[in-house]
């Protein structure tokens, strides 16, 4: 169980992480997209990627005491930080499939464009 | 902000980091390997590689007593580390009678006097060059220092990155070398920012009574007579009495000691036990709760009469001082949690390579310029190589001693310290020497050193990293993939850095 919470914090806090550099324009472009995202994209891909910290916390915090946790919480946070910038660094198409949680970004006028590219 | 208070900053920063990059290097370098320290100290005494003991150790009466009485110089001290899942041995430390301090090490099941140690070992040689440089009390104060200069540099440093958010993922390592070091030197100072603000405060916290001695002396000096033991009574159980000149026979029974003081605690396990007056009738034991369990390294004490076994002084920490023991236990890394342990581990190493990235970009950025001192040039990029590459090397030549030196040898442990420094200061010889060329040749030795440690582990003990596993050593295993993997890393480093010949310049 320990394990399991650990190793879903780890997952959450990577892809937390990817999204929240998704929502820049230079990595949005560099993992295969277009223009930039919308504000509705930007937003989205903010609000999903601070949701999976929350959720990586709430798992740590079920896993340790409240010293240990708060520890791994920091030090995992910039673990799954790091390891996304090393991602952007040296392989930026792997976050291909994490720009589907942007959406279409309906009410951006290339969205259609975006969208086709995207997947 | 203003662009002035700007430049400001930024020239605060590269004069500090600069001048104080070499020493921090080294500092941060020492602290990340002591986050293994056990671990290491295991590779490099083989004796040592016992399997972990059981849930409940053996009688101390039975196992460890007898050792302490029959090695201990009469009313001198003694400390005993109790075995633990890291380090599965006890380690006694005594005074013998020609007056010299000994650590030996004893095999908790059996009772046994290990061979050795040979060796100061990691937590002998890098922990103590941690925070003490080995320079004694002048060390602490240098050590402080550059804690104090740390926290100057991370505020600056935050000041002046003008793209703070922009650049927060950022990472180009395929750019030239000015930009990708400038990268690598904002990816892990800004990502990592939380981690060293928190290591280099807590390192600080933790010396407070010597950095800040008027912290306990103003509370103390006109209530106490003796202000400090007072202080370091109340704070942090330091409870004595004087000697008695007068000897006993016998020792009451540690067992019980043990077992009343985790009664008193509720039951946590005791991780030392420590006695004062060896062999006096006013001799005492204090025994201690082991920390392994949670961050904050806790002061619970329990004193006893050593020769009838009443409790004499029990001592739980005040609030305030709770607090204070959690900033050291944050520090200190003395619990056992792995993930936590690998997190620190990795944390340090992205501080090794933000300060390096800084003196390597501040070194980049100043050869392009026409007008720079080129004489200055070349013995800052001397240190740079020597607090990196060399500070590598000089590590590795001193694991390898550990390996190839005799074990008969008289003074081993210290000839392995002295392997150390005279390897390090042929490191910064061989700098001065080759200028920027040093990079890769250093770096070339370094994937040499690194694998030849590792083999020669395997071809001393037999213990190569798949044996180490199948015999429950994950311990011996990790230093082993550890050096191979900095030795493979270092390898490729030198090939980039010959193919490019971006270091040459």
């Amino acid at each position: 169980m320990a394990e399991a919470l650990l190793t879903m914090a780890g997952m959450a806090v990577y892809a937390g992480a990817a999204l929240l550099a998704l929502s820049q324009p230079a990595h949005w472009q560099a993992s295969g997209g277009k223009d930039a995202p919308n504000r509705r994209q930007r937003l989205r891909l903010r609000s999903v990627g601070a949701c999976l910290y929350a959720v990586a916390g709430v798992a740590l915090f079920a896993r340790d005491e409240i010293g240990f946790a708060s520890l791994l919480c920091l030090l995992m946070a910039i673990a799954g930080t790091f390891a996304t910038a090393l991602t952007l660094a040296l392989r930026p198409r792997l976050l291909t499939s994490l720009r589907g949680i942007a959406g279409s970004g309906m009410f951006n006028p290339s969205s259609t464009h975006r969208r086709s590219d995207t997947r | 902000m203003r662009t002035d208070f700007r430049d400001a900053m930024h020239r605060l920063h590269t004069g500090v980091g600069v001048t104080l990059g070499g020493l921090l290097l080294v500092i941060f370098w020492m602290g990340t390997l002591s986050v293994f320290d056990r671990e290491i100290d295991r590779w490099m005494m083989p004796e040592t590689r016992l399997s972990a003991p059981h849930a409940t150790l053996s009688s101390f009466d039975n196992t460890v007593l007898p050792h302490v009485q029959h090695l201990a110089a009469p009313g001198t001290s003694w400390r005993v580390s109790l075995a633990s899942a890291r380090t599965p041995f006890h380690t006694l430390r005594y005074t013998d009678a020609d007056g010299a301090s000994v650590r030996r090490h004893i095999d908790p099941l059996r009772g046994e006097l290990l061979d050795g140690p040979h060796t100061a070992g990691a937590s002998g040689f890098f922990f103590p060059f941690h925070f003490s440089l080995h320079l004694g009390t002048a060390g602490y104060w240098i050590a402080g220092l550059a804690g104090m200069a740390m926290l100057v540099l991370i505020v600056s440093g935050v000041l002046i990155h003008r793209r703070l958010l922009a650049d927060f993922f950022t990472f180009r390592p395929s750019r030239a070398l000015p930009r990708a070091s400038l990268d690598a030197h904002n990816l892990t100072g800004v990502i990592a920012l939380p981690f060293h603000f928190m290591i280099t405060l807590s390192g600080l916290v933790i010396f407070f009574a010597i950095y800040f001695p008027a912290t306990w002396h103003g509370a103390y000096a006109e209530t106490a007579a003796h202000p400090q033991q007072t202080f370091n009574l109340e704070a942090f159980g330091s409870w004595s009495r004087p000697a008695a000149h007068e000897s006993v026979g016998n020792v009451a029974s540690v067992d019980a000691m043990i077992a009343e003081a985790r009664r008193l605690w509720g039951g946590p396990p005791a991780d030392q036990v420590r006695g004062w007056h060896a062999g006096d009738a006013a001799g005492y034991i204090a025994v201690r709760r082991s920390f392994a369990n949670e961050v904050r390294r806790n002061v619970d004490v329990v004193f006893f009469d050593a020769a009838n076994g009443e409790r004499l002084y029990r001592h739980t920490a005040s609030t305030v001082v709770k607090v204070q023991r959690f900033l050291a236990g944050l520090h200190f890394l003395q619990f056992d949690h792995w993930p936590l342990r690998w997190l620190y581990f990795a944390a340090g190493l992205a501080g090794c390579v933000m300060i390096g990235s800084g003196l390597l970009f501040w070194l980049a950025a100043r050869r392009r310029q026409s007008r720079a001192n080129r004489a200055g040039l070349h013995v800052v990029t001397a240190i740079a190589v020597t607090t990196t590459s060399g500070l590598m090397n000089a590590t590795l030549a001193f694991l390898v001693a550990n390996k190839v030196l005799p074990v008969t040898l008289d003074g081993r442990a210290g000839t392995e310290m002295q392997v150390f420094f005279i390897a390090w200061a042929v490191m910064f010889a061989h700098a001065l020497w080759r200028g920027a060329r040093a990079w890769r040749e250093q770096c070339a030795l370094v994937a040499g050193l690194a694998i030849g440690a590792a083999t020669l582990n395997w071809g001393m003990t037999g213990q190569h990293p798949i044996a180490a596993l199948q015999s429950d050593m994950p311990a011996i295993a990790g230093v082993d993939l550890m050096l191979l993997a900095l030795g493979f890393s270092a390898a490729a480093v030198t090939r980039r850095l010959s193919r490019n010949g971006a270091a040459d310049g």
